[in-house]
């Protein structure tokens, strides 16, 4: 890239570029005509340079949760890219909480990676910022994803446990006191449609499991004697190891 | 006797059954909720067995789930279409059955 700099009276001028560190070669002066020097030079700065510190950036910046809701996780997403390869290390964040999606009222709620939402949250709106830093301590532009909303009051679990085994197969091991929804006996007709299902508090849920008959067969196999599965943390587990064997078991 | 909802999880060998695949929908589902899954496998015959899963068109892949020693495989933030989320059980060499499916979510 070549410039003409004119510099009046005599005074010297330097120039910058917008990047830390520009490179600016072949430097020529034309002093043929005293009143008008004529400054010509070879300015380059194709940021690809490794002394030239860019900055970082966040992109794709967003959060997400199980929920927008009271008592929810929300854990925030970017991804960092840095054109030099410096690793990122001690990027900020920021949490605003807003009375709509476009931001009236916003106000910085945390400065966590990831956020939950509390009870003064419900009814407003929320984004997550990022401003990258890099490992020599260059700050980026702070991005920020879109206002979400409105955050919902505190929502309920609900739990469905479903045994697929046979009649006379014990129910999987589960938590002590739920309802379990055993299809061998919500479905005796064998009709590929079960019964409504409940939760594990007897609560109906509207919802049915049914066989898709487009591959239905009669002819299959049975699951005798197989239903004795467990679920995760609800049995204590042990790791037993043998020969070429890992393996965890219930107790 | 077995009843046909069950016998679905059970792909023996050879001829039996028409297609690569088991399946049943759960049905009913609030199109506005994320649900999440556990699915259980696990035979007490012997040999290898397999249980492959998707759920909503997202393939697990379990092994040696003999004796139910597997850990149960975890499906998340899955979002029924027309209130219906499809559960298929791929064919393997020895596949298992599953054994019972937990479905939790916030509503």
């Amino acid at each position: 890239m070549n410039l003409v700099i004119a510099i009046a009276s005599g005074r010297k001028q330097s120039k910058r570029s917008a990047n830390t560190v520009p490179r600016v070669t072949n430097i020529s002066v034309d002093a043929s005509d005293l009143s008008l020097l004529v400054a010509t030079y070879t300015f380059a700065d194709t940021e690809a340079d490794l002394e030239d510190d860019v900055l970082p950036i966040a992109s794709g910046v967003s959060f997400s949760g199980l929920a927008l809701a009271d008592g929810q996780l929300l854990t925030s997403s970017y991804l960092y890219t840095h054109f030099n390869g410096k690793a990122e290390a001690g990027s900020t964040y920021k949490w605003y909480r807003a009375n709509d999606g476009a931001g009236a009222g916003a106000a910085v709620i945390a400065t966590t990676r990831n956020y939950t939402a509390v009870t003064a949250d419900v009814g407003k709106y929320l984004k997550f910022e990022v401003t990258p830093v890099n490992t020599a301590g260059t700050i980026g532009t702070p991005v920020a994803s879109a206002y979400s909303g409105p955050v919902s009051a505190a929502l309920t679990l609900r739990e469905v446990y479903v045994s697929l085994g046979s009649a006379t197969s014990p129910l999987p091991s589960g938590p002590a006191g739920i309802v379990w929804n055993n299809l061998a006996t919500s479905n005796p007709d064998g009709s590929y449609l079960s019964g409504f299902l409940v939760d594990k508090n007897n609560v109906a849920t509207g919802m049915k499991i049914a066989g898709d008959l487009a591959m239905a067969v009669q002819n299959l196999g049975k699951t005798t004697g197989n239903n004795s599965g467990y679920f995760v943390g609800q049995c204590a587990r042990r790791i037993l190891v043998q020969p070429h064997r890992i393996y965890r078991r219930c107790f | 006797m077995d009843n046909a909802l069950a016998e679905y999880w059970y792909n023996p060998t050879g001829s039996t059954g028409a297609a690569s695949e088991r399946g049943i929908k759960v049905t009913g589902q609030n199109n506005s909720l994320l649900y999440n899954y556990d699915i259980m496998c696990g035979v007490n015959f012997t040999g290898s067995h397999s249980c492959d899963v998707s759920v909503a068109g997202d393939l697990h892949l379990g092994v040696n789930v003999k004796d139910n020693t597997a850990t149960p495989q975890l499906w998340t933030n899955k979002a029924p279409s027309s209130g219906v989320t499809t559960i298929r059980n791929r064919r393997q060499v020895g596949i298992a059955p599953i054994n019972a499916i937990k479905i939790w979510w916030y509503e």
